[in-house]
């Protein structure tokens, strides 16, 4: 089952692509920033909550059905390696070896690892459901209002800020090996997170180049075709006899095999095909300056979204200095072991 | 005097070929020309055609020799892109061109690559939309349109781009008959509002030669005849090359001075002409009656919905009969091709039921039912899964467990049934369309079907080629085989299948005898069939007691000649 767009007028579906892409990106940096159940799982369901109201709990469940399987499996196996060394031990698997010990801190953990693994997979599918590829192509591309210096301003303050505060608040410490006067070390980060903000714009400012952006976008509109050109093909070797509705999964594998041979070349002629049609719509008259119909902007939802994440982000960081980031553990540990 | 199009001497061999696409090609076209080219399949029209926008040689490699000009560029010399935003080209399959997620995208994405200010891009987008038919249309996925509306978002993308020379490479051959006249009838009239040249490389002469200029004909590479419309008609028929419209034939055979395309001029010319007389009661031809066999296919009530919104059918009711030759018509997007995906199976109803050969389609696979029941499908290439001829025919026959010399026996037959004799060790790549389509038809042949499923067996395929197919269909119904054809070609279809069924929007509207839906014209035009003109001239000719079911040339050119000896033998009745 193809994760492609799905229209819609939910919340998710009014932001910019840009903005959807930032979340993508904010979200896995705090899902790695923590290794809790319930800070994680909370964000989790804020996520989840947002992308039903979008695209419909039915939708989620079919794209993350054999991802729970998965997942849960890698946590398991997780579980080995998850067991700090003043955990709490609770019982071995194998007591006859005394092998494979599960602890508390340990269980507590590969909850938190599946949710990690799980919100990055939700993240990017949610974006994938409520964005045109059109437009996520052109938020990797181009960038039109960026050219304004009131945005670039804000932008550089922006992540000025977040690594300003996230340099102080994570290494305090390291930073006074530098220098021990507190100005000159504040002084140093500050100007080491201006600079790293405007690098970062000037990259992202020049996006991706106009041919990458294309062959993306001819890939997302490829893979429905070529589903459906699979489906022709195999449809033509039933009506030549050949059983392709087996029960038995390796048998239907191996029916499937047989159609791999013109399922090669139907997509080696598309290829062909897909060159010839640019070329003729004068894909190489001057790609450099080529122009967009879609043109992208940012609207209220977006200031709010955008506003919200720095929030996550700031609390996030905020947690963590105060020493809550193993919340959890630390409820567990105060009730059930003291 | 400055040329649009300017070809001298021009000849190009593809890599790995060891003959000439095109030889010798001298041709110059003028500013606002509207030229149409035409000619056999494997002419080398779309090599022509490829030529103007620089895909030969910059993309085909090869070797070109000669010069081609361009509004005075040499395309050797200049880039593609360059040539691109000159010469606006439209292939001759949609699907292949499309490659936007939207509508609105796909029309946008030539005045993108040029480089057009946004605003308008978007004016253009808007004005492509309008003349395409497409408004409402832009938010929908293009490989998701029916074929008709697929052309017309073809075409709406080059005009977006509004280049000097348009270039249509048989812009019409997944159409119905009255959507061929819409696309071309806008192709035309857009090129001549801008005042732009306009190529078109098409079969389809009854349709297209009201509205050019001039006819280029071409065959095996070369340019065979070049003259104004009423010239290249004068000069009569090239054997298998260029055959002109039936009554363009009847007039030179009555020695007719006008030149007509249609009945209405074919007529009064033909009446101030000669006095004419009515047939007398025997001399009209009598269609033989056949006794219907057993049904083979029984349909009841059957509905279809891939969506769950929209119905492909409604409530189909049919019974096919043994040895039958049944024609299915319809606009494109009426549900043709999905109700005869019940009939092997490959779609199974939702409601209703599907009796093939006394066995109920839910309880057996396609598999199965494949043994009995052959099916070609539309595009020849999706049922290809081999590399040589003689191992594709024998694919059929070892599903059924055949032993070798039996695969052999029944691959060569088939082989020689389509005209293909000593074909076997060829090479899958090295056929052409038209031999493609027929071996896609051997290799159903191979399993000796009782019923034949055929899905638009003349797509893109010359006047030739598709009488081919149709005298392959009709050997194999006189030999039993119970055959169903889905076709646009539909004065073929009346002049080879006696039965006709119509649907329209998911239901059948008619199921009948052939003759009565020929001579309705209010049924063939909502349903997007062109009534034939030489049946348009028997509806003409009904005061003098001609029957209204007349198609063929042949059958005309009968008739016409008995009305006129009447006239010198004072036959009356």
């Amino acid at each position: 089952m193809a994760i492609t767009y799905k229209r819609g007028d939910s919340f998710l579906h009014s932001l910019d692509a840009r903005t959807k892409l930032i979340m993508f990106f904010a979200l896995t940096f705090i899902a790695l920033l923590f290794l809790d159940p319930l800070i994680i799982g909370s964000l989790f369901f804020g996520l989840y909550a947002l992308a039903a109201n979008a695209v419909g709990r039915k939708t989620i469940a079919q794209s993350s059905k054999p991802l729970i399987v998965i997942f849960t499996v890698f946590s398991l196996y997780n579980l080995y390696w998850l067991r700090p060394k003043e955990a709490i031990h609770l019982f071995y698997v194998f007591p006859w070896w005394n092998f494979f010990p599960i602890t508390v801190e340990g269980l507590i953990r590969s909850v938190a690892l599946f949710f990690r693994f799980f919100i990055v997979v939700l993240a990017i599918h949610t974006v994938l459901y409520t964005t045109a590829s059109a437009d996520l192509v052109l938020g990797l591309t181009k960038r039109e209002s960026a050219q304004q210096f009131k945005n670039i301003l804000i932008y550089v303050a922006i992540v000025t800020a977040l690594l300003f505060s996230t340099i102080n608040l994570s290494w305090g410490e390291r930073l006074q090996n530098i220098s021990s006067n507190a100005v000159v070390a504040l002084g140093i980060s500050l100007v080491a997170s201006l600079a790293v903000a405007a690098g970062s714009y000037w990259l992202l400012s020049k996006g991706l180049p106009p041919e990458i952006g294309i062959t993306i976008s001819l890939g997302f509109s490829t893979v429905g075709i070529l589903t459906e050109q699979t489906q022709k093909i195999m449809d033509a070797q039933k009506a030549r006899g050949y059983e392709m509705e087996y029960k038995n999964p390796l048998l239907r594998m191996k029916a499937f095999a047989s159609s791999l041979i013109p399922i090669f070349f139907a997509t080696i002629d598309r290829a062909e095909n897909i060159a010839i049609a640019i070329l003729s719509r004068a894909f190489d008259f001057d790609i450099r300056n080529r122009t967009y119909r879609r043109a992208l902007s940012f609207q209220r939802n977006d200031y709010v979204m955008l506003t919200i994440l720095l929030l996550l982000l700031f609390a996030g960081l905020g947690i963590n200095y105060l020493g809550w980031g193993r919340i959890t553990e630390i409820i567990v540990r105060s009730l059930f072991f003291n | 005097m400055e040329y649009d199009i300017e070809f001298i001497d021009v000849s190009f061999t593809y890599e790995g070929a060891e003959t000439p696409a095109i030889e010798n090609i001298t041709l110059r076209v003028q500013p606002g020309e509207v030229v149409l080219l035409t000619g056999p399949s494997g002419a080398g029209k779309t090599t022509l055609c490829s030529c103007l926008n620089g895909l030969v040689p910059h993309f085909h490699n090869g070797v070109l020799k000669g010069q081609v000009l361009v509004k005075g560029r040499d395309t050797k010399k200049t880039r593609v892109g360059i040539l691109s935003s000159l010469v606006g080209l439209v292939f001759q399959d949609p699907e292949s061109q499309l490659i936007s997620p939207t509508v609105a995208d796909e029309i946008a994405f030539g005045p993108e690559n040029l480089a057009v200010p946004r605003d308008e891009i978007i004016k253009r987008v808007e004005e492509g939309l309008k003349i395409a038919r497409l408004k409402g249309f832009e938010e929908r996925e293009p490989h998701n349109l029916s074929g008709g509306e697929q052309q017309a978002c073809a075409i709406a993308a080059i005009f977006a781009m509004y280049p000097e020379i348009y270039v249509m490479d048989e812009p019409t051959s997944n159409l119905d008959p009255l959507g061929t006249q819409h696309i071309l009838s806008i192709i035309v009239k857009v090129a001549k509002e801008r005042g732009k040249t306009l190529l078109i490389a098409e079969h389809k002469l009854e349709e297209v030669l009201p509205l050019v200029d001039r006819v280029v004909v071409m065959d095996r590479g070369r340019i065979m005849r070049d003259d104004v419309v009423k010239g290249a008609l004068s000069k009569g028929d090239i054997e298998h090359v260029f055959v002109r419209p039936p009554l363009v034939r009847l007039a030179e055979k009555f020695q007719l001075d006008a030149c007509p395309l249609m009945a209405e001029e074919f007529y009064p010319a033909f009446t101030q002409k000669y006095k004419l007389n009515s047939l007398t009661v025997d001399e009209r031809p009598i269609a033989e009656k056949k006794d219907k066999g057993e049904p083979v296919i029984e349909i009841r009530g059957l509905c279809h919905s891939y969506d769950g919104v929209n119905a492909a059918l409604n409530g189909v009711d049919l019974t096919i009969h043994r040895a039958e030759l049944v024609s299915i018509l319809g606009r494109n997007g009426s549900g043709k091709t999905t109700l005869v995906k019940h009939f092997n199976g490959l779609l199974k109803p939702a409601e209703g039921s599907v009796t093939v050969l006394g066995q109920d389609t839910t309880e057996t696979t396609t598999a199965q039912l494949a043994k009995k029941v052959g099916f070609c499908f539309q595009n020849p290439n999706h049922q290809m899964i081999t590399f040589v001829v003689k191992d594709e025919l024998a694919l059929g026959p070892k599903s059924l467990g055949l032993d070798k010399e039996e695969i052999e026996r029944r691959s060569l037959e088939a082989l020689e049934f389509v005209g293909m004799a000593g074909q076997m060790e060829t090479d899958m790549m090295a056929l052409g369309k038209g031999q493609k389509q027929r071996l896609a038809l051997a290799s159903v042949l191979t399993m000796k079907p009782e019923i034949l499923i055929i899905d638009e067996p003349t797509t893109g395929q010359d006047p030739q080629m598709t009488e081919d197919i149709f005298e392959i269909i009709r050997r194999l119904n006189e030999e039993g085989t119970t055959v169903l054809v889905i076709t646009h070609k539909f004065d073929y279809a009346a002049a080879y299948t006696e039965r006709a069924v119509i649907l329209a929007g998911g239901k059948i509207v008619y199921d009948g005898p052939m003759g009565p839906a020929l001579m309705d014209e209010e049924l063939l035009g909502e349903n997007s069939l062109a009534q034939p003109q030489v049946t348009k001239l028997a509806a003409k000719l009904a005061a003098h007691n001609v029957p209204g079911d007349i198609v063929t040339v042949d059958q005309m050119s009968d008739v016409l000649s008995k009305l006129i000896a009447g006239g010198q033998d004072g036959h009356y009745i």
